[in-house]
């Protein structure tokens, strides 16, 4: 008995593949993209997005995109849909008189799409308007009866318009074009319905910007959110949309003037283009750099930090805020002064970036000032992220934090308005509810492992934060708890990435009280770089306790001085200081 | 079988609304919120729905007058209908309603102590305008203008930045709460000051040469024709300390006027100069006087804990357009140890209100952020002790009555924003605030905007969001000389 035909079989291969890239190539991507968004199960939620054109998509989308906190959920989530898409189009290309032979061709408005949600930007409710445009498409293509047709056609205009914006005038195209070539409605009719719909298309979005709405009229037309920018035009998208009519009608006549002797080759032509340009756009269109930040960022976020470490040993990272992650992880896993040197790193800004008007950068520098004990400005970086979010969403992730920096503080009704409403998600409820059990009672609070230990570590005494003094912040921190390691490591790994040997010597003496049972390899290498160049007596030894390997491997690097980088130094800081510019 | 259907569902409605039994009666007044245990309300308000902090399974309320009453049933909250809600109110002016809560706890039913709402017939002004905005630092990102009707629940955005290039928009204030005169600016490439009179709409930019920027903080001459605003550069600091949040400081800033009809503007040397920082200044009832707040420089951030604004005060001649030369104190910042901002005569010219904070010129996020009312014809301040909440309270707005006054109060959580009313009886004594009722008392706790800059008028605003983007878009700014 056959259970599947050999076009559905490949339909799932390609569903296969779109899980596997996104389950095990690009899932950061998802995770970045689930903590951009706060969906909440609340009927007001609902109703904000049905407000406006487009919304239920946004809507539709935001409740998949939720499920990425897991990434292979969202990644069948992702294959489930462009499966979908896909054969939407095949039955739209059937309907319309398409030979199955051309079956490849109806793979690419998914591939494009699968594209396009390679760039972080793009989100998936784009992807739930071209199936809701599509399935419109394919129930007209179902309906024999002609007034059913157009009936369909004009009365599914304005709800299509809501459900999924601009993107509804798919439909119409295609019953117009449709209409023309099977030449069964009068010309007279035909241009009548050709007139009603143009004047529905037109005055729709223009009635709900004069009565309804209060976005500009291009917002209006388009409708859903298909890209983060709401000022950038999709014209990607609106190029996949207009495949939707142009393949079925593109194969109905390449159906027609195809020789049936040359089937086979014809097919195989049409995988062959189809598979080496979908490998060639994909890893075109894929980011990998980002993916990889993403990873760290990710891991930050869920405090993995012994996957941090393991990242950057499998390859070395290369940006910025990949080695911001690594600095941290390093640190909270107290190897921070003993290895940060074995990694690249890119200066002070690979520490502590400076603060910039966006979503990214500050979400990963507020969980370094969060671990550091800089719990203000850990609230400040998540607000300010939370707010440079282009689409107005709110982010799960920022408002977690925020809950977590104000519980912290002690303002327990600010938390409890943050995590009241983590209570409607589907994947933060439950921490909210153990947040919320914590927060009645101090003793719980002081004793949870990271929000009593950060409690601890808050400033005592207020100053001004002060983007050009963060050794200075750092200091003030580290005095007023002397148990914070990571604020003394973060201090002295600022003067080093700095190159700023004078303080550093200077507040070397306030580790003390850490009790370090031996001085850490980079310290050891700056307090010995520092005496050979400052000591002018040779009788006189270096009163730190400085391992006797160090003091050799530091001749043996003057002695390769000379050459343009030394080998076997690169994970010395002398290496750091005399080459990283 | 129908009618059986109709006879079930009319017994279970009668059933669910029939009287509580076995009442236990409570010694406590319900844990109701918002917090509208006796307070004095105007006669034209919107219903005061509340819920019930205690989740009950069913809430029942008892709304009594001396004449009428009304009874509203709901689980944790309660929404009074309108039109009883204002019949009752106009029959129950000058008398005071008792308001009795039953709730069901875990299946007992249990009567709270009654408190009041004592009904008073100076009206408040109707329609109050107010910015939404997130209570961030230095990123913003949608920011409407909003006007709410209060005496219902009716609300219409007067600005929206979605419409404008996502420009930086604030303070809406009206000429003598009048609708037919108002201004806002709006920031941005195409932005100006936005002034509404009579319902044409202008749109200026306000720096002339010298000026140190464009206008910041202002009001409206009593005639309309003149406002006087400060200029100020102001930088944004971060606190690092627990609940301390932004400081916000001018470098510098002055004090200009401008004349709307004559498109230029009017200062003194000694309101631009350095030695002094200038701000927020308004002018008296009558126009005769301007009042500002002041503080001699100081080097900044280093010492700003000894930043401390005076209220100052100087002449102003309307006929001629010049500013006096005579500067008198009003409030002695080193004397009374605090730092004075948002000034705000009322328009029967007693009072002038103002925030007073420890230090600094931006009490919004100063916890200890006090208003203050000082009656200007004795010079008596009333700390208003009853009227002030644990956090900052500013930003305050007369309504023409000069009975009621409406400011934005962070008491509840410290960081949002709402705007509370406030009622001054014919002996001057300022009674307990009450916050703008809601058609649904949670949506405060779900909502992550503040009410920024509330400001009270007679009428509503006779332009919307659209013409607002028309002007930004189309229209050129006017420059003032």
């Amino acid at each position: 008995m056959k259970i599947f035909s050999v076009n559905t079989l490949l339909s799932l291969g390609f569903g296969l593949i779109v899980f596997v890239f996104f389950a095990f190539f690009y899932r950061f991507h998802l995770n970045y993209q689930e903590q951009y968004q706060l969906f909440l199960f609340s009927a007001d939620y609902f109703l904000k997005f049905m407000e406006k054109p487009g919304g239920f998509s946004d809507y539709v989308g935001n409740f998949f995109t939720q499920f990425s906190f897991y990434s292979w959920v969202g990644a069948s989530i992702i294959a489930v849909s462009l499966t979908l898409l896909q054969r939407a189009v095949w039955l739209i290309s059937r309907k319309s008189g398409a030979n199955s032979l051309f079956y490849p061709i109806t793979f690419i408005p998914s591939l494009l799409y699968w594209g396009l949600l390679c760039d972080e930007n793009y989100l998936f409710g784009g992807v739930m308007v071209m199936l809701l445009v599509a399935v419109s498409v394919c129930i007209y293509t179902l309906i024999d009866s002609i007034p059913a047709r157009i009936s369909f056609v004009v009365l599914s205009i304005p709800v299509l318009y809501w459900l999924a914006g601009g993107a509804f005038l798919v439909l119409p195209i295609f019953a117009f074009v449709s209409e023309i070539l099977k030449r069964q409605v009068k010309w007279t009719y035909l241009a009548i319905f050709a007139l009603v719909v143009a004047i529905l298309s037109v005055a729709l979005p223009v009635i709900s910007k004069t009565y309804f709405l209060q976005y500009p009229l291009r917002q209006v037309w388009i409708g859903a959110n298909f890209f983060r920018f709401p000022v950038n035009l999709p014209f990607n998208v609106g190029v996949i949309a207009l495949l939707i009519i142009f393949i079925p009608f593109t194969l109905r006549f390449l159906s027609g003037q195809v020789k049936t002797q040359k089937t086979t080759i014809l097919l195989g032509l049409q995988w062959l283009v189809l598979l080496s340009g979908g490998v060639f756009f994909i890893s075109s269109a894929a980011d990998m750099a980002k993916e990889e930040v993403m990873a760290y960022d990710f891991n930050v976020r869920m405090r993995k930090w012994s996957r941090v470490i393991a990242l950057a040993d499998k390859k070395s990272p290369a940006s910025p805020l990949s080695v911001t992650c690594l600095n941290l992880a390093l640190a909270k896993e107290g190897l921070l002064a003993e290895r940060m040197f074995s990694y690249y790193q890119n200066g002070v800004g690979g520490l502590l970036p400076d603060f910039t008007r966006d979503y990214t950068i500050p979400m990963i520098t507020g969980e370094v000032y969060y671990h550091l004990g800089f719990v203000n400005t850990a609230q400040r970086y998540a607000f300010e992220a939370m707010e440079a979010l282009p689409d107005y969403q709110k982010s799960v992730r920022a408002v977690m934090r925020l809950a977590e920096t104000n519980l912290i503080n002690g303002n327990y009704a600010v938390a409890e308005k943050y995590l009241s409403l983590l209570q409607k998600t589907f994947y933060y409820r439950a921490w909210a509810n153990n947040a919320l059990q914590t927060m009645k009672d101090e003793n719980l609070i002081a004793q949870h492992p990271e929000w009593g230990w950060l409690r601890q570590c808050r400033s005592k005494e207020d100053f001004l934060f002060s983007e050009g003094e963060k050794d200075m912040m750092l200091g003030v921190l580290f005095r007023q708890n002397q148990e914070n390691r990571l604020a003394y490591e973060y201090l002295m790994a600022y003067t080093l990435l700095n190159k700023d040997l004078k303080h550093f010597l200077q507040y070397f003496p306030l580790g003390e009280s850490l009790n370090y049972r031996a001085i850490p390899k980079s310290y050891q290498e700056a307090l010995i770089y520092v005496w050979v160049n400052t000591n002018n007596d040779p009788t006189k030894d270096i009163p730190y306790p400085v391992s006797n390997a160090t003091k050799q491997r530091l001749q043996a690097f003057q002695r390769s001085a000379g050459a343009t980088q030394p080998n076997g130094f690169s994970d010395s800081y002398w290496h750091y200081f005399y080459f990283r510019k | 079988m129908r009618n059986l259907i109709f006879h079930i569902l009319l017994f279970l409605i009668l059933w669910s609304c029939s009287t509580p039994e076995n009442v236990k009666y409570s010694h406590e007044l319900p844990p109701v919120y918002p917090d509208y245990i006796d307070v004095v309300i105007p006669v034209n308000i919107a219903p005061l729905n509340f819920l019930l902090r205690n989740d009950p399974e069913k809430m029942v309320v008892v709304i009594k007058g001396t004449n009428d009453s009304i009874v509203v049933a709901g689980n944790q909250k309660i929404a009074i209908p309108l039109k009883k809600w204002k019949a009752l109110l106009i029959r129950e002016q000058g008398q005071s309603l008792k308001i009795t809560v039953k709730a069901r706890l875990n299946g007992e039913w249990i009567q709270y102590q009654p408190f009041t709402w004592e009904v008073v017939s100076d009206s408040i002004d109707p329609y109050l305008s107010y910015r939404l905005i997130e209570p961030g630092y230095e990123v913003w990102n949608k920011i409407q203008m909003v006007e709410r009707n209060v005496e219902s629940f009716g609300e219409r955005v007067l600005a929206d930045n979605n419409l404008t290039d996502g420009s930086c928009m604030n303070c809406h204030i009206h000429g003598n709460q009048d609708a037919a005169l108002s201004m806002f600016h709006l920031r941005g490439k195409n932005g100006g000051t936005i002034l509404n009179k009579d319902g044409k709409l202008r749109k200026i930019n306000t720096r002339t040469n010298g000026m140190i920027s464009n206008a910041v903080y202002g009001n409206f001459h009593p005639s309309g024709r003149y406002a006087v605003f400060s200029t100020n550069i102001i930088i944004p600091e971060f606190h690092a300390y627990r609940s301390e949040r932004l400081e916000v400081y001018d470098t510098a800033s002055d004090l200009v006027v401008l004349d709307f009809d004559q498109d230029k503007s009017i200062t003194q040397p000694f309101l631009s100069d350095t030695a002094t920082f200038e701000s927020f200044p308004v002018f008296s009832a009558d126009g005769k006087w301007i009042y500002y707040c002041a503080a001699p420089t100081v080097s900044l951030p280093d010492s700003i804990k000894s930043l401390k604004y005076n209220v100052l005060k100087v002449g102003f001649d309307a006929e001629k357009g010049t500013i006096g030369s005579q500067v008198d104190t009003v409030w002695n910042a080193r004397q009374m140890n605090g730092s004075v901002c948002h000034l705000k005569t009322s328009p029967d010219g007693t009072f002038l209100l103002y925030t007073v904070a420890d230090y600094g010129t931006f009490p919004i996020w100063h916890r200890e952020a006090e208003l203050q009312l000082m009656n200007l014809k004795t010079g008596e301040i009333d700390l208003l002790k009853g009227v002030n909440g644990p956090n900052s309270d500013s930003y305050h707005s007369w309504s023409s009555n000069s009975c009621w006054f409406v400011f934005a109060s962070k008491r509840d959580d410290g960081i949002y924003g709402k705007p509370y009313f406030c009622y001054i009886d014919a002996g001057g004594k300022a009674h307990k605030p009450f916050v703008l009722p809601q058609s649904d008392p949670a949506s405060y706790d779900f909502m992550l905007k503040s009410f920024n800059i509330p400001e009270l008028s007679k009428g509503p605003a006779p332009f919307d969001a659209e013409d607002i983007e028309r002007i930004f878009w189309k229209q050129e700014a006017e420059q003032v000389k």
